[in-house]
């Protein structure tokens, strides 16, 4: 008896408040423009923010009632251009793509480390840590806090720790760009290819020591450079990709060669695997002589201990 | 009369929920870096802690007592409390859509405030004690102040966050770290208030 009351009184409760919000609904009902339903189901449903609303819902309000600009959505690119431009009966907006790159290639084989560090895997909390493991102030920490806020999968990490933006799926909505805590990480024009990969503003005497991919400033680049579009300041190679026409010219004569291309998946992880092999290979070796150090130092030890005893009985 | 000033006082200050009960801690935090909106959250807290108030007590008193099944509190007062937050949503888009706005995400999740939920049991608990003869008038009374008090934490916690915007803090310290000692702090100089009007269920 107990229990059919208590189903009975909650489930009539239940009902009476399911009632009462409908009816409040129907007289409360905000009258919304259906507009907004159509623009948001055209939009790419990333929910990545980056048109500066929360969400694609809130930029599709934002479209219809705050007349914002169609070209702030750059996962959706120039189709959904387009397709805002005929719904809403404005111009098309033709806005360059932008991609974002990171500026720094030393991973565990090029550059050196100061510590090994086994804190949190977030770079932010790496970085409280004098600076991150790197010896260059000024690399990335390679922990991948950018793979993590990436929302298109577009940023790999390869095995000792290098990360690479990988240009075909990055859609250029800055996600990554705010969690850096080094900076490094740029937004350029999709369609250029060479970029300078080393962010260090360090002298190239320095820089050569603590990383063997960091722009030593020689400036082999600026003076490769036939159309004028490599100035080296601040001890780094920095691009004008207004008059760069892509000629690899630069690439070639960088001695670190932390001037390149972005590199297609396979040749990236080909490489890691290869260098992971080798540093292993190395670590194992200098372990091993460890070992032996120590065993000949003990061995020494216990000889000295073992003559002593024998001059205490003679 | 005397004894609703009582309640009134208890609950802003020796019972403050945020302060001295811990409860309600999302907003307290997630509210607080404006004024206005501090206020807005505050008073939709009050008016829902209030309404809560008396359906709550209304539900125990003619239905879930005389039935004998107070063991069904929590999940009826849930079920009230969601309604009712889902009502507040739709007064306040209807009639005040920049504090709807400004509000956000934090208004569902009054839904899950357990101060509100707190109020309702503390109420329970009172009347069933039967110690101050609490009635509906004093359980009305009570969720009114216990929403007053968190409005009061809430403001002066906006006030200080404001200020603290502009203050040289140490990096380490910046954003959530100060403001969490800041409510420690504030908790401490709450604990004064200890003593001065006792209502309490133990």
């Amino acid at each position: 008896m107990l229990i059919f009351w208590a189903i009975l009184s909650v489930g009539l409760l239940s009902l009476l408040f399911g009632l009462g919000l409908a009816l409040a609904h129907r007289k409360l009902a905000v009258e919304k423009d259906p507009k907004i339903q159509e623009v948001e189901d055209i939009l790419p449903q990333a929910n990545c923010g980056a048109c500066g609303y929360p969400g694609c819902a809130g930029y599709s309000v934002g479209l219809i009632v705050d007349d914002v600009g169609i070209d702030l959505c750059p996962p959706g690119g120039k189709k959904l251009i387009k397709k805002l431009a005929v719904m809403l009966d404005k111009e098309v907006i033709e806005g360059e793509p932008m991609i974002a790159r990171i500026h720094c290639s030393g991973d565990l084989r090029t550059a050196k480390q100061k510590y090994n560090y086994n804190g949190i895997n977030d770079c932010n909390q790496a970085v409280a840590m004098f600076g991150g493991s790197k010896v260059c102030s000024y690399g990335c920490v390679g922990l991948g806090s950018c793979v993590r806020a990436c929302a298109f999968d577009a940023i790999d990490i390869t095995k000792d720790l290098d990360v690479i933006v990988n240009e075909p799926k990055c859609t250029g909505c800055t996600l990554c760009v705010p969690v850096c805590p080094k900076d490094i990480i740029h937004m350029e024009p999709a369609k250029t290819e060479i970029f300078n990969s080393c962010s260090s503003l360090d002298k190239g005497g320095p820089t050569k020591k603590y990383c063997n991919v960091g722009c030593t400033a020689c400036k082999l680049c600026e003076k490769a450079c036939e159309y004028d579009a490599i100035k080296v300041e601040n001890y780094l190679a920095i691009f004008d990709y207004e008059k760069c026409t892509h000629c690899n010219d630069c690439t070639v004569v960088c001695p670190p060669e932390s001037i390149h291309a972005w590199m297609p998946d396979e040749l990236k992880s080909e490489r890691s695997e290869i260098a992971l092999v080798d540093y292993a290979k190395a670590q194992l070796e200098k372990d091993n002589k460890k070992v032996e150090a120590k065993k000949v130092d003990t061995d020494s030890e216990s000889n000295k201990e073992e003559k002593e005893k024998e001059k205490v009985e003679a | 009369m005397g004894e609703y000033i009582a309640i009134m006082i208890a609950a802003i200050t020796v019972n403050n929920y945020v302060l001295t009960k811990f409860l309600g801690l999302c907003p307290f935090i997630g509210v607080s870096k404006k004024l206005d909106s501090a206020i807005g959250m505050g008073l939709a807290v009050t008016f829902v802690m209030t309404l809560a108030s008396f359906a709550t007590y209304l539900v125990y008193v003619f239905i879930l007592d005389p039935l004998s099944i107070t063991y069904l509190d929590t999940i009826s007062f849930i079920l009230i409390i969601a309604s009712l937050v889902q009502l507040v949503e739709m007064v306040l888009e209807k009639f005040s859509p920049h504090l709807y706005k400004a509000l956000g995400v934090y208004l569902p999740l009054i839904t899950t405030n357990c101060a509100i939920l707190g109020v309702a049991q503390l109420n329970i608990q009172l009347v069933q004690s039967d110690q101050y003869a609490f009635g509906f008038m004093k359980c009305l009374m009570n969720g009114f102040a216990s929403g007053a008090g968190f409005t009061l934490a809430l403001v002066l916690m906006a006030g200080l966050r404001e200020r603290l915007e502009f203050s040289n803090i140490p990096a380490v310290f910046k954003g959530a770290p100060v403001t969490f000692i800041a409510a420690g702090l504030m908790a401490l100089a709450f604990q004064g208030f200890d003593k001065l009007v006792t209502i309490t269920v133990n």
